[in-house]
């Protein structure tokens, strides 16, 4: 009896010792289970190490993905706060020329600080394409109804000023359809020689590919609307989001909407935009973020995917496709480096093997 | 010349598949196929060789399934062929030309880091098919450096034990100054580009064809040098000129190119004979197809 009751405590004991190592299996065990990590050690993700893998080909040619995993010193609701508000304008070495929350209604107001300034080469570029436009020769990613208001609008303002206020009433249209209607509501991108391609559609049908990623983050994604299902999720209130960047020496505007949704002890973030006016299409990026003890502190463990559709990757195959994304991931792993600068100290190179929070 | 409407038709049929085919293929098979077909006039220089009039031709297909994530397997062949024509022929061949299958990967090394492997095996004279001595297989290294999506370097290494030079190592850069300039200094065709729009491009620049060939036993008696019997040449030219590439297709894109070939040379380097052609103006068409 007496020995029985020995092996019950040292049992209870143990189970109750081994508690934070068994939750931190879990989120080892649910971060293979769905991403392409087969192997993750934490001690060196605290070390500052970010692990990456290129997404592998799958039937959908027309997009390009990567999976990234990394550690960030900041609570798991904070890292996802500071995502979903990050404007990386500011930050050093950044391509992102000017960063904008669009409100709700969306007014031309939330893009006063749009500005195609002609005296650097990308956004002259963009001008100079905005005004063909006018002529009635497209390049950019734009409906016909899009393409009429801005012809319209740039015809009557044609310099770099008013050709600017143009893309912002332009973009704001566009942002208050969105919260209207959400993704089912983003106009397709039309052209002269084929069909109107759907980007959302495109973004739905890439994402589908991605079955284990789409398991583990169907909340997220169904709570804003992007894929179908509710899944016991309310529908979720983004934020939204405009930004004027360089993409390969060529000045790129999009819009964009981030929802952040708590799932027990951790957070899914997605990142999605939906209007692009070059280069790509749409994008999705998606978050995991799970606690993890970081030298005393609560830090955070992300899991991040980048999905990028872009039809001329159809005809990108072997060693140029590799090229493409190998340099996506280390245009990826800055911008997590820029994201740690953001939130404060990198975590410590030399830090404690981590404790994984129940 | 007489080589353009065929190669037109192949290419516009190369094309007409390639457009099939990428409706079905996806991003775990790619498919390239390249032709070229160029001419080099003739002078009334007579010095030496004089000018040799010569008609290549080089196509090659390259099939490319992905075994991992990282790994490309290259399966394909290769046929390219010299013709020449001189005043006063002396000891130049009438033809060098050879068939190779292709057999490579494609290797993602490191985060920054790719690599292609390419061995040539096959026959390298004037496919008179006289013995083994015709068959060799040369085998191509290569690294780039991904720096970022403005720069990468690349590290070539040539190898061929028939050459004079078995080793040639080489070293390029692609750099994208801004939206329109790029100086993309890659071997065997450097240049410098500027883009016109989306579809079009015009550069100026450089292009490098080689190869070791061994020429056919009774080839010495018929130049009247017998020591050429079966010899092996290093045959080398340089052009360089303007050019215009047109993607007619997001798959398919067409070049043309004209300028001089200041150097060409014929190296018998085991018999100690040497053949300079004169300086000669020259016309080159392409086409190119990744699908």
């Amino acid at each position: 009896m007496r020995y029985g009751h020995v092996c019950l405590i040292t049992a209870v004991c143990c189970t109750l010792n081994w508690t934070p190592l068994a939750r931190g299996q879990d989120v080892a065990t649910s971060l293979k289970r769905f991403s392409d990590f087969p192997k993750i050690n934490v001690t060196d993700l605290l070390g500052g190490e970010i692990l990456a893998e290129r997404g592998a080909a799958t039937n959908f040619s027309g997009g390009i993905s990567a999976q990234f995993c990394f550690a960030v010193p900041t609570p798991p609701e904070e890292t996802a706060r500071r995502l979903q508000s990050w404007d990386t304008s500011g930050a050093d070495g950044t391509n992102v020329y000017a960063h904008g929350v669009v409100h709700t209604p969306s007014t031309p107001d939330d893009f006063k600080k749009l500005y195609l300034d002609p005296t650097l080469g990308p956004t002259r570029w963009l001008l100079d394409k905005t005004n063909g436009v006018a002529s009635g020769a497209p390049e950019l990613n734009l409906s016909r109804a899009d393409a009429q208001e801005l012809g319209a609008c740039v015809k009557k303002n044609p310099a770099p000023r008013g050709s600017s206020a143009c893309w912002a009433a332009m973009l704001s249209g566009r942002a208050a359809t969105f919260q209207r209607n959400g993704f089912n509501g983003v106009l397709p991108y039309d052209s002269a020689d084929a069909a109107p391609y759907n980007q959302i559609d495109q973004l739905r049908i890439m994402l589908r590919e991605q079955t284990r990623v789409l398991a583990e983050l169907s909340p997220v994604l169904q709570g804003a609307g992007l894929i179908p299902g509710s899944g016991g999720v309310p529908r979720l209130t983004p934020s939204h989001y405009w930004s004027l960047f360089d993409a390969n020496h060529r000045a790129v505007v999009n819009l964009g909407a981030t929802y952040r949704l708590a799932v027990d002890d951790h957070y899914q973030v997605l990142d999605a935009e939906y209007y692009v006016s070059g280069s790509y299409y749409a994008a999705a990026t998606l978050y995991e973020i799970w606690p993890i003890r970081d030298a005393g502190g609560t830090g955070s463990l992300v899991w991040r995917g980048d999905y990028y559709v872009a039809p001329m990757l159809k005809y990108l195959g072997g060693l140029e496709r590799m090229a493409y994304g190998a340099i996506m991931i280390q245009e990826v792993k800055r911008e997590i480096g820029m994201f740690r600068n953001y939130l404060g100290a990198r975590p410590d190179r030399h830090a404690a093997a981590p404790d994984l929070l129940p | 010349m007489k080589r353009a409407v065929p190669l037109g038709l192949l290419c516009a049929a190369l094309t007409l598949l390639s457009a099939t085919l990428a409706g079905v293929s996806s991003a775990a098979v790619s498919q390239e196929f390249d032709l070229e077909s160029g001419a080099v006039a003739g002078t009334s220089d007579n010095r030496g060789i004089g000018t040799a009039r010569e008609l290549s031709t080089d196509m090659r297909y390259v099939i490319s399934p992905q075994i991992t994530n990282d790994l490309l397997l290259r399966v394909g062949a290769e046929w390219e062929r010299f013709s020449f024509a001189a005043p006063r022929t002396g000891a130049l061949p009438d033809a060098l030309q050879h068939v190779n299958a292709i057999i490579g990967f494609d290797y993602q090394l490191a985060d920054q880091w790719l690599m292609r492997t390419e061995l040539q095996p096959g026959v390298y004279g004037d496919l008179r098919l006289t013995g083994w001595r015709e068959v060799d297989a040369p085998l191509i290294i290569g690294a780039a450096y991904l720096r970022s999506d403005d720069l990468q370097w690349f590290f070539g290494l040539r190898i061929d034990a028939r050459s004079q030079f078995p080793v040639l190592p080489a070293l390029g850069a692609r750099w994208q100054v801004d939206e329109s300039w790029t100086l993309n200094l890659q071997l065997p065709q450097p240049r410098l580009e500027y883009g016109i729009s989306d579809k079009h491009l015009v550069y100026l620049g450089a292009g490098v064809k080689a190869g070791t060939f061994t020429v056919d036993e009774h080839f010495g008696n018929d130049h009247g040098n017998p020591r050429l019997n079966g010899a092996t040449v290093d045959y080398a030219e340089l052009r360089l000129g303007p050019g215009w590439s047109w993607k007619v297709f997001p798959t398919t894109t067409l070049e043309a190119e004209a300028g001089y070939v200041p150097w060409r040379t014929w190296d018998f380097f085991d018999q100690g004979v040497l053949l300079h052609s004169r300086p000669a103006p020259y016309l080159q068409l392409g086409c190119h197809v990744r699908f």
